[in-house]
């Protein structure tokens, strides 16, 4: 049984038909063709299939494509335009934040919906806010600086 | 000082190599527009799912797939049946690619299925009957060596060894040894001998990208795959080996990949991914499920390390044994090539004059374990280093003086015979001294805080690589490699060519090719893309060069040997006025050579020790057992960093994993039953397990690499479960001897040393 779908992706708006179990993070792959969520747990656990749904971080795996019914879903290719980088996206490319490149998608949610939230996080807040991505090749070490840099950069920018 | 002037010095020298420049292909990972096995698409895919043995030791009776193969949508299934009757293996040939007589581990290859939808292959995956007569599982090591125990490969004997394993029968895969001085004689000559046992977990890499892959048949009668794999052409051959076709007819395209550590080095779901295509008719997709990657995987074998170590009165170590057990799991793999290896790096970072080293590889019934990041080496460092301050502690030595007097000097001739060149142990122990202030604080940090210090050593080699650079009419180059970019290698390459040929960095595009374009080479990992690749890459440039050199002979009325290339021209040494444009000399070409094109290559190279010394405060709750890594310091000997940015953050994710492996992961199993398959029950550290790290680079120029540099993915791993359980004991006085240290494990050490007994 297939289920009508109302739904703006990066901003453009969609109709199409799911299944009931699809779940957001395989409508996004498969049937609208943005791969830069990763499949990696389909647990919950490692945060590298995560988007912003209506603004806020969720771990697409775990929600079903029907949820996002009439709301608005972003992804890693909608956070800037086709080949350039946002300003949070510079900071990691700047501090060598990515190496393999699996989480970062997820990370980059996280981060974004953190910054929205508080534009001074300490080391301690950022730390927090990223707990739930989990990342095997960097240490979090140039991830945490990369989301400082970009929160003080944001901050200077307001003046 | 005086080594930050030398650096400075060093760095001046060059224009792009030693520079931080963002990795080459940044905007694609940063956009999501990198694109990753699971994420090729090729039209009408089907999707694949393989059938695993649910027992960790059983005969197969009967295998009947004709339920699945009725099921609607289904549109192939295979078995053993499918391929030729021939085991496989890279160093010892124990594997039926699909299992036929017995299956050996959980998770071991049964059948493979491709259908049209995810649901179905499934559902035909769970029809598929398979009759079991099942047979007594090897939990262990030591249960394997005992008499009586049940036998694994019963052919063992009669299976051709293409690597160093040296099986000796029962399920014993490998005894390796190598010997320096006479130590059991040296004991005698001793004021004490101090002897210990330390044991290992198994850890799983966690890359976070599961394996995947694509295949095609073509109707040329080729495969195509794409693939996660860290080595395309490793991967290729054993793909056609399996498949029992020649090498050139599969064709493997590498993917972007999400992380490797030593486990996509092994093939893994390719070859039944290429036999479902030439049934169905149609390319298959295989990602596997996290839990199949942690059953399937090839994680870092268990270790159990008997270390007995004589010193004299002078605090020298004057000999030492080292007897190694390892678990090994079904089949050999990249396990086998360890157990020789083991015998080559577990002298560690020092010099002792009697030696043994001696390494058992036993078979179980547990995944294949096989490379993890440096493998091997942070758990004999593990070892080492415990056993280095346990021996100072007993004497009242002074753990640094100790490391001082017994550090392996450079050119020493090592276990293996070879001559260690470039070694830097000292600089190294010492960079880590100043970055954290060792002995500045100890004393303050507190009530259950504790520092440790371990130093440890990765052996680097070098494996025959080939590189080609195709100059462009307008003088940019196109350089063609077939290694895996896994840690920024086509950045790294890009830095050494620019410099090389002195091209601006966006006059220069590094491509890991498909194994029809590229040319043969390597697998990306155990640190050595530098010292082979690089160098490759390296010398290709040196052949472009000649090449221009030769073409400016009558334009500059002077030798080759006198030329030199500097900002797109060429010129006569010492007189600038003397020259000629590349580009010029390019079109001229065309009417003379013909296209410009440069190839180099190299060959295997010996494996020489990187140091490595660290330091972790920790903060140690006695009441939970919970340690919290407050501050990490780390300095390595890298030769010179073509990217300090890249290197650091080879070090940050280093010790990230030396973290978990110190503190909290575990790979389990029961009964030959994994128990912890999934990220929710198998932790690995996340952003609040990990501190910022504090690294320094000693740079002093290798001989072995270009512009003077080491491998530098696999040392950062090695001191780090050393480091915290040696900062353990100085915080709370009680040393774990083996990992992981969960608070479980330190609280009742503490509890038993509250009680007298403890150590
Ligand atoms: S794939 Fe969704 S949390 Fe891991
Ligand atoms: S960059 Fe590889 S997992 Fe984070």
């Amino acid at each position: 049984m297939k289920i009508p779908l109302r739904v703006t992706v990066n901003g453009v708006p969609r109709e199409d038909l799911v299944e009931a179990r699809t779940s957001l993070l395989t409508y996004l792959r498969e049937q609208c063709d943005l791969t830069g969520a990763k499949r990696a747990c389909e647990e919950g656990e490692c945060g590298c299939c995560s988007v912003l749904l209506d603004g806020t971080q969720v771990t697409a795996c775990l929600v079903f494509a029907i949820e996002a019914q009439g709301r608005h879903v972003t992804t890693v290719e909608g956070l800037s335009e086709p080949q350039l980088l946002n300003a949070l996206q510079q900071a990691f490319a700047e501090n060598g934040a990515s190496q393999c490149g699996f989480c970062i998608p997820g990370m980059l949610m996280s981060a974004t919906t953190l910054l929205e939230r508080n534009g001074s996080p300490s080391e301690a807040e950022i730390r927090r806010a990223i707990s739930g991505n989990l990342c095997r090749c960097t240490g979090y070490d140039r991830i945490v600086a990369a989301i400082g840099a970009a929160a003080a950069q944001r901050r200077n920018a307001k003046g | 000082m005086v080594q930050q002037a030398e650096q400075q010095a060093l760095q001046q020298q060059f224009r792009y190599v030693g520079k931080r420049i963002p990795r080459v292909d940044i905007v694609s990972k940063l956009t999501g527009a990198a694109v990753f096995a699971e994420d090729v698409k090729v039209p009408g895919v089907l999707y694949g799912k393989l059938l695993h043995s649910p027992h960790p030791h059983a005969r197969i009776v009967r295998i009947d797939t004709s339920r699945a193969e009725q099921l609607p949508g289904v549109r192939a299934v295979a078995t053993a049946a499918d391929l030729p009757d021939k085991r496989v293996g890279r160093v010892v040939k124990d594997e039926h690619y699909f299992a036929r007589d017995k299956v050996r581990y959980v998770g071991d290859r049964v059948a493979a299925v491709a259908a049209d939808t995810r649901e179905i292959a499934l559902e035909a995956v769970r029809r598929i009957e398979v009759e079991y007569e099942l047979l007594p599982p090897v939990r262990d090591a030591f249960e394997g060596l005992a008499a009586g125990a049940p036998i694994i490969h019963e052919d063992l004997l009669r299976y051709t060894v293409v690597g160093p394993a040296k099986p000796q029968g029962g399920n014993l895969c490998s005894l390796n040894s190598l010997t320096r001085g006479e130590p059991e004689a040296a004991f005698g000559e001793c004021a004490r001998v101090f002897e210990q046992v330390y044991t290992t977990q198994m850890q799983h890499q966690t890359y976070l990208e599961p394996h995947a892959c694509v295949a095609v048949y073509n109707p040329d009668r080729t495969y195509t795959i794409h693939t996660a794999n860290q080595g395309q052409f490793p991967l290729r051959n054993a793909v056609a080996e399996v498949l029992g076709v020649p090498q050139n007819q599969v064709r493997v395209v590498p993917a972007e990949i999400g992380g490797g550590f030593g486990g996509k080095s092994i093939m893994k779901i390719e070859p039944a991914a290429a036999v479902l295509a030439k049934k169905a008719g149609r390319p298959v997709r295989i990602v596997m499920s996290r839990h199949e990657d942690f059953i399937g995987g090839n994680p870092r074998a268990a270790f159990h390390i008997t270390l007995k170590t004589g010193v004299t009165a002078d605090m020298r170590m004057h000999a030492r044994t080292i007897d190694v057990v390892m678990d090994q799991g079904a089949h050999a793999m990249g396990a086998g090539a360890m157990a020789a290896s083991v015998t080559q790096f577990a002298e560690g970072p020092y010099a002792i004059p009697n030696l043994r080293i001696t390494s058992r590889l036993v078979y179980t019934n547990k995944a294949c374990t096989s490379a993890m990041r440096a493998p091997g080496g942070p758990q004999i460092n593990f070892a080492l280093e415990s056993e280095t301050e346990r021996i100072c502690a007993a004497m009242g030595w002074d753990g640094i003086e100790f490391r001082r007097r017994n550090a392996m000097p450079t050119d020493y001739v090592n276990t293996a015979g070879g001559v260690n060149r470039s070694v830097f142990t000292l600089d190294t122990l010492e960079a880590c001294l100043a970055l954290s202030g060792y002995r500045h604080d100890r004393a303050r940090l507190g009530p259950n805080r504790g520092r440790g210090l371990a130093l440890g050593n990765w052996n680097v080699g070098g494996n025959a690589s080939g590189a080609v650079i195709k100059m462009n009419g307008d003088g940019s180059v196109n350089v063609i490699g077939g290694v895996v970019d896994l840690s920024g290698v086509n950045t790294t390459m890009t830095q050494i060519v620019a410099e090389a040929l002195d091209v601006p960095l966006e006059r220069v595009t590094v491509k890991s090719l498909d194994t029809d374009s590229a040319p043969h080479a390597t697998n990306s990992g155990g640190s050595q893309v530098l010292k082979s690749h690089g160098l490759a890459c390296f010398k290709a440039s040196e052949h472009i060069k000649a090449q221009l050199f030769e073409l400016a002979v009558d334009e500059l009325d002077a030798s080759a040997e006198r030329m030199e290339l500097k900002g797109g021209q060429v010129r006569v040494q010492g007189e600038p006025s003397r020259a000629v444009a590349v580009t010029k000399l390019l079109s001229q070409a065309q009417g003379k050579t013909g296209p410009i094109v440069g190839y180099g290559a190299t060959g295997n190279s010996p494996r020489m020790p990187s140091m490595a010394a660290h330091v972790a405060d920790v903060e140690v709750d006695p009441e939970t057992g919970q340690v919290k890594v407050v501050r990490y310091c780390a300095a390595q000997d890298v030769g010179l960093a073509i990217n300090p940015m890249s290197v650091e953050g080879q070090i940050h994710g280093g010790v990230a994993q030396g973290l978990g492996q110190a503190l909290c992961e575990q790979f389990t199993y029961r009964d030959g039953q994994p128990q912890n398959a999934g990220f929710l029950d198998y932790k690995i550290p996340s952003a609040l397990d990990v501190p910022m790290i504090e690294t320094t680079l000693v740079e002093k120029p290798s001989v072995a690499g270009p512009y003077g540099a080491k491998g530098v993915g696999e040392p950062p791993v090695v001191p780090v479960p050393a480091a915290i359980a040696n900062a353990i004991y100085n915080a709370v006085g009680v040393r774990v001897t083996s990992l992981p240290i969960t608070p479980e494990k330190l609280r009742q050490a503490i509890r038993e040393q509250e009680r007298g007994g403890g150590a």
